[in-house]
């Protein structure tokens, strides 16, 4: 009985130590994927825009955006566009800005067209505030930091 | 007849009986000793090994296959669980992902937490 309780032990702490090594499981249970070269040609005229940090990303990320290639054949013209357009940001900005935006974009989704609408015309207007104004709203500076700004998109 | 006395009573059986086998007998035997001897496991000569095939000796030796097999079996349906769960989320942050970066509204609009807050008191007012 002690000999099965040790062994118990012994294969409880492999496994937890096998999951401690990571603590995403995603990152850890993707198997590896294609590099830039690999790809097709399809996928490679799709993902231009993130060629030059394919072969350096995880694979969990570079299994995202296959799945995101396989989706962008369903888009219209504007959409694919836009979506190349702001890949090369997207794949540049840290996890938390990305966790920030999906989550905001998330409430987005499941407004209806109406308020989508007002909220990309009240986008167009605070843009056109003047620069006290917008100081005005955010307040003294805060300790932490500014707001998080995507990196330049080319 | 104690137990002492009766074991040295089958000890003098069993020499006297060792002095009338017969010399092809007792050749029989040497070689089959011999023979024993040649093939018997010879200490390892890697003590790490030695010791983990110790360690593993005296602690699994009540294993059966049976457990053996259970623990095989609960691996591979952890491991399948963790790589479909793995599989969904991708798929999930792929849909998102699509979605976010082909809407028609700009990148910086979901980041500007300025915006936000004018937005809520826009709305307020």
């Amino acid at each position: 009985m002690a000999k099965k309780l040790a062994a118990a032990i012994i294969v409880a702490a492999c496994l937890s130590t096998s999951l401690q090594a990571s603590t995403n499981p995603v990152v850890a249970a993707t198997p590896p994927q294609p590099s830039w070269s690999a790809l097709g040609k399809e996928q490679q005229v799709i993902l231009a825009p993130l060629a030059a940090e394919w072969n350096s990303m995880e694979n969990y990320r570079r299994k995202k955006w296959l799945g995101v290639a396989q989706r962008y054949k369903n888009m219209t013209p504007d959409e694919q566009q836009r979506l190349q357009k702001k890949m090369q940001e997207w794949a540049r900005m840290t996890p938390q800005q990305r966790l920030a935006a999906r989550e905001k974009y998330n409430k987005f989704k499941n407004m209806s067209p109406e308020e989508k609408a007002v909220v990309k015309q009240k986008w167009q207007e605070y843009k056109q505030l003047p620069e006290d104004e917008k100081q005005r709203i955010s307040g003294p500076p805060r300790s932490d930091s500014a707001p998080p700004t995507p990196p330049e998109s080319k | 007849m104690n137990e002492l006395h009766f074991a040295f009573r089958i000890r003098q059986h069993l020499n006297q009986s060792l002095q009338q086998i017969d010399a092809d007998k007792i050749e029989r035997l040497k070689a089959a000793r011999l023979r024993a001897l040649s093939v018997q496991k010879l200490p390892s000569t890697n003590p790490v090994l030695a010791v983990a095939g110790h360690f593993f000796r005296f602690h699994f030796e009540g294993v059966h296959i049976r457990h053996v097999l259970l623990a095989l079996i609960a691996a591979l349906a952890i491991g399948s669980y963790t790589h479909w769960q793995a599989d969904e989320l991708v798929a999930q942050l792929s849909d998102v992902d699509s979605a976010l970066l082909s809407e028609d509204l700009p990148m910086e609009a979901l980041l500007d937490q300025d915006f936000d807050e004018w937005l809520k008191s826009s709305q307020r007012q």
